[in-house]
């Protein structure tokens, strides 16, 4: 199980893809050999795949998008001279 | 990356594509609906005017989300010498709800209720762990892209995302009621 707390970091490096080269493949050599690590990877998973369900986390309202699109005209009008 | 700035120095060059990502990350900074719009309007407009300064090649979409977080500190700053702040209207979920057409009527429902049970979680956090799971998780940015946007050390990043991640799938599993949630269980 010491090597697990090591692996534990690497779990969240690799499913955000973070880990390459050998770190990468050490990681996957480990998980194919630990089930903490791998029912760790699974949970890590689930969460990810919850929060990217309500993705976007929030939506603009109409009203922002209006304004903004209208500063943006006015400032490049400005910039232009017109 | 798409979000590359392309050297075109007008207004234009600053797409609305990042609307929703950085007004999610006003509210998940403010946790007010008002102070986020206002914060949002706020990040076009300096980024507009400064747009000349930004160099081709550069991280458009980090730049964005750095100026918005300098304008919010500047604010909390300034908020500090003043009246308390009000936050937490963020209750008022139904109009940001994004239906996925393909989804039949149960499955919609299911979808809202988990939506609102992550927002309320997320927002139950503290504001540096609902930042690092904003930026990475809804998103995309790198460890190095969200060490540079919230200023601190990759190795900071890393560790409050474990953190928030740990806390998070307590705060959901706490809240599960035989839904998805209750799969999150599985390092508790």
């Amino acid at each position: 199980m010491t090597a697990c707390v090591e692996y534990s970091a690497a779990i969240q490096l690799y499913l955000d893809n973070e880990l390459s080269g050998p770190s990468l493949e050490a990681s996957l050599v480990h998980l194919r050999g630990c089930d903490a690590c791998r029912v760790q990877l699974e949970a890590e998973k689930s969460l990810s795949a919850l929060l990217h369900q309500s993705q976007p986390l929030y939506v603009a309202p109409d009203s922002l998008r209006t304004a903004i699109a209208a500063t943006r005209h006015i400032i490049a009008l400005a910039a232009s001279g017109k | 990356m798409s979000w590359r700035n392309d050297g075109t120095n007008s207004a234009d060059a600053i797409g609305l594509e990042y609307l929703d990502g950085l007004y999610s990350y006003a509210l998940v900074l403010s946790r007010n609906h008002a102070e986020a719009e206002d914060l949002v309007q706020e990040t076009y407009v300096r980024a507009i005017q400064a747009m000349g300064r930004l160099r081709p090649g550069s991280n458009m979409k980090g730049w964005l989300f750095t100026i918005l977080r300098n304008i919010w500190l500047n604010q909390l700053r300034k908020l500090r010498n003043g009246p308390p702040m009000v936050e937490l209207d963020i209750d008022n979920g139904a109009a940001n709800n994004v239906i996925e057409p393909s989804m039949n009527s149960h499955d919609l429902y299911v979808s809202k209720i988990e939506t609102e049970q992550v927002r309320a979680a997320i927002q139950e956090l503290s504001v540096e762990f609902r930042e690092v799971i904003l930026l990475r998780e809804y998103e995309d940015l790198s460890y190095q892209e969200i060490a540079s946007v919230v200023d601190c050390p990759v190795g900071t990043v890393m560790s409050r995302l474990a953190r928030a991640r740990a806390k998070l799938r307590e705060l959901l599993s706490t809240t599960a009621n035989g839904s998805d949630l209750s799969e999150l269980k599985g390092t508790q």
